[in-house]
């Protein structure tokens, strides 16, 4: 008894030592955090309008997430030694968390007292008064620090209630406050996209107060999030069985006639696209004005659909009500559904098939018709949205997508290179600048060859010449492994950077003034300026791009990359061509940066070669190792994360490559394998590649692999 | 995996390029030296500048191939390891030259700013070797490099977070020291001291990876991790000594680069010279400690040579603009020539 007791008592003290260290890491992050300028900088900005801001609100998060560490730790530990009581185990969890939010605060109240005392402006730049202001809430120091400490206490407190809640509520409140503070760091976006024409003033004037989101829109919202993820466990089931009944009721070749739909859709698209550009087009004539009528035949809904989408550009450019947009998406789904229905049953008088009586079909059929009419639903919403999008979100958005776009191309290029073929190349940049390079002088009439070619002549010339540069910069460093390729690729980069800006290549290239007047990419009389259209362009190259990965995937090449970056040896064994494969994954990857920066050129209309700097290359290999190496869902997430927010968050632009540099070591630390859960079929390889060159046995982070 | 028996078109075309660069830089040497463009002073003036470059490169090659030869792996954030040195010492030199104490006692002021950027950086490199590297002992190699290129980015960007964007300059060691006249040649005193001082540390380093205990470890480490631990060497400890090693050797690098070169001391500074450094130690042969140093100075020279005595010969206009790119071709050359670097025994299969 005596001992067991000394053991606890023991325990405790260890507890508090391990307590004592996460809180002083989280008190240490806080201090960095506001050294490096990220508190000052967010706090421009406030979460909710006059209550919170986003700097302070940073802070708060780093705190809780201390104090949730320690109790998590200090479970783990009281798990080993069992305490006497549960109610006895509370209290001191909730001891051990205000303990950790006292440090945490502490810490930060001797940093607050030295920044008061000692000006280390002049070395640390960002110790400056006005964060002396954010950490004392404007208060005289001594109420300050006894602020801060109070503060801590309550932060520490309510960490371990969070801890103890039961989990669904926690899943909510996380759900609920998340989404307010997601509202709040996208103020700036929602604001331009709802003062555009065609959205409800009022409801600007709700979300958004002067300087975040109003008091009673958080609340309203916070609600209504926590309403819907109370909800959300039945929604599968719901959209389970509306797809059921879809399947029952329309279950002849689904696939084919969405298809045609989607034709449709798209045709017209395109039309609308080109006449709206080109007055000499005869615009389609009108059945009727608005809304759509209950006997309207295929053809009428088209025109109205047409129509529509006409006054969603004018939603665009001038003022249409928001209704519009509705009825326009509400039509998309009925010119579906009608055409679909149509198509249905003239396949069915055509096969003169046996009628899928859902009755006689199995339960295997049953189950894969379902599958099938939801994939082709979520094909057509997310086309419908898809090709919507510029005009629902505006200018500026459009401009991040075109943007993300543009990446996302790149990174579908670098992962054939990195995630195919397992060979890293650091200097992606260089292609994408020999891309947008050859395009501007071939395009360009004020480029040294004068040749003023159109983008469509120009872009096989182009994706060649990348290409072969590609191989080029490849065969050199063929032989070699991993590291060295990754290092040489990164000085071509540079290289590339350099001769772009010398004088001996001047009188080509334009040295540091660059390559101006790339005329814009255009079909027929219609040209593509201005992101709302260039994001169309953008759409075709990276949907063409996205199609050449996931065929190429599975194929021979693919197959033959697999294995190479398996085990080049046993590759080589086995009859691969390992060098012919090499280049041809560099070419491959080189080619479809090349269009990137092909698009890249005429988008911007001139180029400087101080577009292409490492940074780029590092981007877009940061967005295809968030994502997961070798995944594609992951390269499209990779893009819409890493270069979308840094886009639409003013404040995180300047610490851009600070959180890609942190991801890049947290992600490589604790998740090897990418934010997107791979698919199982290729997992065995890829285990097999990470046991590869692991040594010990025991291997920490690698053991799950092994099983 | 040369498969020598057979001659591929990549063999083919490999040798083309071994050719065509012997002859471009046999005619573009020949060139300049015919036009007589530069007298012999020029030349040693170049040379010298050229080895107080190369000895700062050296220390900083030293580092990764300290790294290398223990770990396997290429520590990318090395460059910004020496970064922390000269930018931290800059404050401290700033300081003493307010005080006057720099103008009074110009040696022990450099003894200090060494110490405080030998301290800061190697802090930085322990840090870096905790948080970052320590997990990935087993891990694949192209996730440690990318871990350290991840951790190269964050610790830039904290710099540049703490200190500002803004470039700073060192106080000028040049003006104080002067320039000594030999016969007809004039060379800055700066650049002797730098080389001098940069030769010293790198024998007190060569000494002690040769002679103490230590050093031998380090280097059972380096020949086989498994069986030195089986032999009873701790090799965790012996990871921390070599980056603790490595981030001194950069510091004092940062510090001689501020002496040498007071302008550009930024957050970015550490980039390029760590791409050289590691061509340098490619050059020496990685994992080779006299051939980091060999490799670091050769660069050194090339750099300073190369464009005045080659690319001027073959008629590049602006050919000083292409300095920064010798060091990469250099990489690139040396990978086709001699993989092996100058002093490096054929690698096996393991390291290569």
């Amino acid at each position: 008894m005596n001992t067991s007791e000394h053991k606890t008592i023991n325990n405790i003290q260890q507890d508090l030592l391990k307590c004592i260290r996460i809180g002083v890491y989280a008190g240490i992050i806080c201090i960095f955090v506001a050294l490096i300028g990220m508190v000052e900088k967010f706090n421009s900005r406030d979460i909710i309008s006059e209550v919170i801001s986003m700097g302070h609100t940073l802070l708060v998060i780093i705190t809780l997430s201390g104090t949730i560490l320690t109790i998590q730790q200090f479970r783990q530990i009281s798990l080993e030694y069992k305490h006497s009581s549960n109610g006895i185990n509370y209290l001191w969890e909730l001891l051990v968390g205000i303990f950790t939010g006292l440090i945490i605060s502490s810490i930060l109240a001797i940093f607050v007292v030295f920044i008061n005392e000692i000006d280390i402006r002049p070395i640390f730049i960002n110790a400056s008064p006005t964060l002396l202001t954010i950490l004392t809430f404007d208060k005289d120091i001594y109420t300050a620090t006894m602020n801060l400490l109070v503060l801590g206490v309550v932060l520490g407190f309510i960490g371990t209630l969070f801890l103890n809640l039961p989990g669904k509520l926690r899943l909510l409140l996380i759900a609920g406050i998340s989404s307010v503070i997601i509202l709040g760091m996208f103020q700036d976006i929602i604001t331009i996209i709802l003062s555009k024409d065609g959205w409800p003033k009022i409801l600007l004037n709700f979300l958004i107060d002067k300087n975040g989101v109003s008091v009673t829109a958080s609340i309203v919202i916070f609600i209504l999030i926590v309403i819907t993820t109370s909800i959300y466990p039945y929604l599968p089931t719901a959209y389970e069985n509306t797809m059921r009944l879809v399947a029952i009721y329309h279950s002849i070749n689904l696939r084919i006639s969405m298809y045609i739909m989607l034709a449709i859709t798209l045709l017209l698209r395109i039309y609308w696209f080109i006449a709206i550009s080109d007055k000499n087009l005869p615009m389609l004539p009108l059945c009727r004005e608005g809304y759509i009528t209950t006997n309207a035949t295929l053809g009428q809904c088209a025109i109205v659909v047409y129509n529509q989408f006409n006054n969603v550009t004018n939603l665009f450019a001038n003022s249409t009500s928001i209704i519009n947009l509705i009825i326009t998406i509400s039509e998309l789904i009925l010119v579906g559904s009608i055409s679909y229905s149509i198509i249905s049953i003239l396949w069915k008088s055509l096969r003169k098939t046996k009628s899928y009586n859902t009755n006689n079909l199995s339960e295997l059929e049953h189950q894969t018709l379902i599958i099938k009419t939801k994939r082709n639903f979520s094909i057509v919403m997310g086309s419908a949205l898809l090709l919507s999008l510029p005009m629902l979100l505006g200018v500026f958005p459009s401009e991040v997508l075109v943007n993300i776009g543009i990446y996302m191309l790149m990174g579908f290029g670098l992962n054939i290179v990195v995630g195919n073929a397992g060979l890293l190349d650091l200097g992606h940049v260089a292609f994408f600048a020999v891309g947008a390079y050859t395009t501007a002088l071939l395009t360009s009439p004020r480029a040294s060859l004068e040749l003023g070619l159109s983008f469509w002549a120009a872009l096989p010339i182009v994706i060649v010449i990348t290409g072969l540069t590609g191989i080029l910069v490849a065969t050199p460093v063929l032989r070699m492994r991993g590291d060295y390729l990754a290092i040489v690729t990164l000085g071509f980069g540079e290289i590339a950077r350099f001769l772009f800006l010398s004088d001996w290549f001047k009188p080509w290239l334009g040295g540091a003034q660059g390559i101006i007047k790339i005329p814009p990419i255009s079909i027929g009389s219609i040209e593509f300026i201005g992101p709302h259209r260039i994001y169309y362009l953008i759409i075709l190259f990276a949907l063409i791009a996205l199609f050449i990965s996931v065929r190429i995937k599975d194929s021979r090449v693919g197959r033959a990359w697999m294995a190479m970056k398996a085990d080049e040896k046993v590759a080589e064994t086995m009859g691969i061509n390992t060098v012919y494969y090499k280049l041809l994954a560099f070419g491959m990857g080189a080619m479809i940066a090349s269009i990137s920066g092909a698009i890249f050129a005429t988008k911007l209309g001139t180029i400087f070669p101080h577009s292409f700097n490492v940074l780029v290359s590092i981007t877009a290999l940061s967005l295809i190792i968030v994502g997961g190496i070798g995944n594609l869902t992951g390269v499209i997430i990779g893009a819409l994360v890493l270069v979308g927010l840094p886009e639409l968050l003013r404040e995180f632009s300047e610490f851009r490559l600070l959180i890609y540099g942190t991801l890049l070591i947290v992600m490589m630390l604790l998740r090897p394998e990418g934010l997107v859960p791979k698919s199982n079929t290729n997992t065995m390889i890829k285990d097999q590649d990470l046991i590869q060159d692991a040594w010990v046995e025991n291997s920490t982070i690698y053991s799950h692999v092994k099983r | 995996m040369p498969n020598t028996n057979k001659i591929s078109w990549v063999n083919i075309i490999l040798w083309g390029i071994r050719i065509l660069v012997i002859i471009l830089i046999l005619w573009g040497v020949a060139n300049t030296i015919i036009s007589g463009k530069y007298s012999a002073n020029n030349w040693i003036s170049l040379i010298v500048a050229g080895l107080a470059q190369g000895s700062i490169y050296a220390l900083i090659a030293l580092g990764y191939s300290l790294v290398y030869g223990i770990m396997l792996m290429i520590n990318f954030a090395h460059g910004e390891v020496y970064m922390a040195g000269a930018f931290v010492s800059y404050f401290v030199a700033n300081a003493l030259e307010k005080s006057g104490f720099l103008i009074r006692q110009p040696i022990i002021t450099i003894v200090i700013l060494l110490i405080t950027a030998m301290l800061t950086s190697t802090l930085v490199a322990l840090l870096l070797e905790k948080i970052a590297y320590r997990k990935l002992h087993n891990a694949p190699r192209i996730v440690a490099l990318i871990t350290a290129i991840g951790a190269s980015f964050f610790l830039q960007y904290s710099f540049r977070g703490f200190f500002g964007t803004g470039f700073k300059t060192y106080p000028d060691f040049g003006t104080i020291w002067g320039k000594w006249t030999i016969g007809t040649t004039t060379i800055q005193v700066v650049q002797i001291v730098v080389a001098v001082a940069a030769l010293l540390i790198m024998l007190i380093l060569y000494w002690f990876v040769e002679k103490t205990k230590v050093g031998k470890s380090m280097r059972a480490v380096s020949e086989d991790r498994e069986i030195a631990a089986l032999m009873g060497i701790n090799v965790k400890k012996i990871i921390v000594i070599t980056f603790m090693l490595g981030g001194m050797l950069a510091g004092a690098a940062g510090v001689f680069r501020g002496i040498y070169q007071p302008q550009g001391i930024g957050y970015s500074m550490g980039f390029l010279p760590g791409l050289k450094a590691f061509s340098a130690a490619v050059l020496g042969g990685i994992g080779n400690i006299p051939g980091a140093m060999l490799g670091g100075l050769f660069l050194g020279i090339f750099e300073s040579l190369g464009p005045n005595l080659v690319l001027q010969g073959l008629g590049i206009v602006g050919a000083n603009q292409l300095k920064d790119a010798i060091a990469i071709v250099m990489l690139v050359l040396v990978l086709i020539f001699r993989p092996q670097g100058i002093l490096g025994e054929k690698l096996s299969e393991e390291k290569a």
